[in-house]
């Protein structure tokens, strides 16, 4: 009975205009509703040939509406109950059956991982009962209570589906909806979607979970995580020993297997172990992160003289981990003496391995006291051997240091020797010894003394008394 | 010929190889000696177990010990006393001719014992400690060795010219070594053959007698 009657007020209202339908033409929608100060219900009417004519004014009929609503609000919500009809779906509509497709089958994944995942959708109402299905994917992370949705939204209209199966598919392709998760664990994926008539989930919208082959209902996947490593080789400190405002870098690779970055921090410590200073980076895996200590302004003239050590603590997020301690830079010291001209002659051009060699070093040490001076000479068979070690104490005069001795022994006979001095104070060169200098071949000549000499002969002669004495002494022993 | 005398495992072997056939020799003469009178002996020689005095049966080691005991024949106090020291020396002359330089086993050599070499007293050093050594096999040679042979009065002289000898080619050994890296081929070739003349001399009581076993 409503129904006839809104349809008899709307024949009412709208039979003027279907009496004048050519001269109704639709207009651009004004910003603000006016009235047309003509007759009521949103009509005007004009006299030609004696007809009154009457014409419906769209602006007119909003503006009566809003004034209906206003002074009879009672009799305005009931026309609007009466010219309300509510849609049913056709008695045969059947809400269509979506479902998560994940070909790919890979149950864990990792946050990195960029995922496949599609609706498929079978809708078996005839064409004219389809209605259009909007979709969203939607996901819940480890630890988390609600679903987000992932991408954007999907749209299947009524023809779009395969006209032999009735079936179709939507993709959210390449999604990775997990970069950001701070958790692992289970990772839940399922379908929202309303057909125009309905809102359904795809995880409660079935009696019981669906899942066959790469179709589900409701997907779940679980996330992991690899935890990222430090390549220990790749550690260093270059140069390990510098001056404290040298550009010193830092290097160090690190690699996630998950491609997630790494966040690495840089800790060094004092002498004491005692943490100085730390700064962080966030690097892709595989390549080598590197701090400058210049840059970062890590050291001072006060640091000069110290030694260093440090460590990198490093994390995915997920998970962190640190390496061992490693020590350097060692930061020279500020030059405390200067040193030149070291030099080696031996006693006479013969070069024997017998003979003593003099060693020097010129040496301006302008307020070190007792600095000691050590000689190390190398040959194939005695690599840096320390020979002696010379102490001088502060003086503003050039200092010569002698070493005057015999380094060597018949084993280094026909060898080429080297030698450098160490110190314990920082040279001119922020070094605390000289180069290896080469010092030449040592004769190759094995026996000091010739066969004429007294050593010689007696060393003989003992050799045979005693054969002889032995002889004797057996003889009266055993054979009497 | 140089080469000859500069071959270490040439030299080395040569002169094991005397030595060890001289001891094997030696077994050989003894066992024959034995068995000649073994088979002139009235007793009857029977295995250890089956010996029994009494009944004229002699055991095979009780009549060895016998026969030992019967050729054992002193050589002279002189004689012994220079065999020796001539034994003794053998060994330090081999010793200097090959170990003590660099020129024949450059790696394996007395300088490489470089804190005692480097010395003055590095030659005698070695060879007194070559001479200690030695001095275990030597002092048994008179007694196991040439006690059980008739050495001729010749034979016994060039035992004993061994010792001079032997003297020679140590001194011309520590020569080769106080001139090395230079060399001297006739020093060389005269230790040499000095230390293998003398190696034989001592050997020559035992060969002399296996010679004559055989003919």
């Amino acid at each position: 009975m409503k129904r006839l009657a809104a349809c008899i007020i709307i024949i009412l209202l709208f039979l003027p205009l279907a009496a004048q339908a050519q001269g109704v033409s639709p207009s651009p929608p004004k910003s603000t509703p006016s009235s047309s100060g003509g007759s009521s219900g949103g009509e005007s009417s004009s006299s030609s040939g004696g007809r009154r004519v009457v014409q419906l004014d769209l602006d007119s009929m909003v503006g009566n509406m809003e004034k209906w609503k206003q002074d009879d609000p009672t009799k305005f919500e009931y026309l609007k109950k009466l010219l309300h009809i509510p849609f049913v779906p056709p008695k045969e509509y059947a809400p269509p059956t979506v479902l998560v497709w994940y070909p790919s089958g890979k149950g864990e994944i990792t946050r990195n991982d960029k995922l496949d995942i599609y609706a498929w959708v079978k809708n078996d109402n005839p064409i004219e009962v389809r209605s259009d299905v909007y979709l969203w994917l939607e996901a819940k992370g480890p630890g988390e209570e609600e679903f987000t949705r992932i991408g954007s939204q999907r749209v299947i209209l009524a023809n779009e589906y395969s006209e032999k199966t009735n079936a179709t598919v939507r993709d959210w392709s390449s999604i990775t909806p997990f970069i950001d998760s701070q958790e692992v664990g289970n990772a839940t994926f399922r379908i929202w979607f309303n057909d125009m008539h309905n809102t359904y989930f795809t995880d409660t919208m079935y009696a019981k979970p669906y899942q066959q082959d790469d179709y589900y209902s409701v997907l779940r996947l679980d996330l992991i995580n690899s935890p990222p490593k430090v390549d220990e080789d790749s550690i260093r400190v270059n140069p390990f020993r510098a001056r404290y405002n040298d550009p010193i870098r830092y290097e160090a690779r690190f690699v996630d297997t998950d491609g997630d970055a790494v966040s690495v921090t840089l800790h060094i410590l004092d002498d004491q172990e005692k943490e100085v200073w730390n700064w962080t980076q966030i690097v892709r895996s595989g390549t080598n992160v590197t701090f400058i200590a210049s840059e970062y302004g890590f050291f001072g003239e006060e640091d000069a003289g110290k030694n260093f050590s440090y460590f990198y603590t490093f994390g995915d997020g997920l998970n962190s981990n640190r390496t061992a301690i490693h020590s350097g830079p060692r930061l020279l010291a500020s030059p405390k003496i200067f040193v030149s001209d070291p030099d080696a002659s031996p006693a006479d051009e013969n070069r024997y391995w017998w003979q003593n060699y003099r060693f020097s070093l010129k040496v301006k040490n302008p307020e070190v006291n007792n600095l000691r001076i050590d000689l190390y000479t190398s040959t194939p068979s005695h690599p840096n051997r320390r020979q002696d070690t010379v102490v001088i104490n502060a003086s503003e005069e050039v200092q010569e240091v002698l070493f005057d001795l015999a380094p060597f022994d018949v084993s280094d006979a026909g060898q080429s020797f080297s030698y450098h001095f160490r110190y314990s104070a920082t040279d001119q060169n922020s070094r605390e010894e000289t180069g290896v200098i080469s010092g030449g071949a040592i004769n190759p000549k094995i026996v000091k003394y010739p066969i004429y000499s007294a050593v010689t002969v007696a060393n003989i002669l003992a050799v045979l008394l005693a054969a002889l004495v032995g002889g004797i002494v057996i003889e009266r022993r055993f054979y009497r | 010929m140089t080469s000859l005398f500069l071959n270490g495992i040439f030299g080395v072997g040569l002169f094991l190889l005397l030595l060890a056939g001289g001891a094997a020799l030696h077994r050989l003469n003894i066992e024959r000696t034995y068995r000649r009178v073994a088979a002139t002996s009235k007793a009857k020689v029977v295995d250890n177990r089956e010996a029994n005095s009494n009944g004229g049966k002699i055991s095979k080691d009780k009549l060895k010990e016998e026969i030992m005991e019967e050729m054992f024949t002193r050589q002279g106090s002189n004689f012994n006393a220079c065999a020796v020291a001539a034994w003794m020396l053998l060994f330090a002359a081999f010793a200097y001719f090959y170990f003590l330089t660099p020129e024949i086993f450059p790696r394996h050599n007395y300088f490489q014992v470089s804190a005692v070499a480097s010395g003055p007293l590095g030659f005698g050093a070695f060879g007194l400690s070559v001479l200690l050594f030695s001095l275990v096999v030597a002092a048994f040679i008179p007694e196991k060795v040439y006690g059980y042979y008739e050495i001729s009065r010749g034979t016994k002289v060039a035992v004993m010219f061994a010792v001079p000898l032997l003297a020679v080619s140590i001194f011309l050994s520590v020569n080769l070594g106080t001139i090395y890296p230079e060399t001297d081929l006739p020093s060389r070739s005269f230790a040499f053959l000095a230390l293998f003349a003398s190696e034989a001399a001592l050997l020559w009581p035992v060969y002399a007698d296996a010679l004559g076993g055989m003919r």
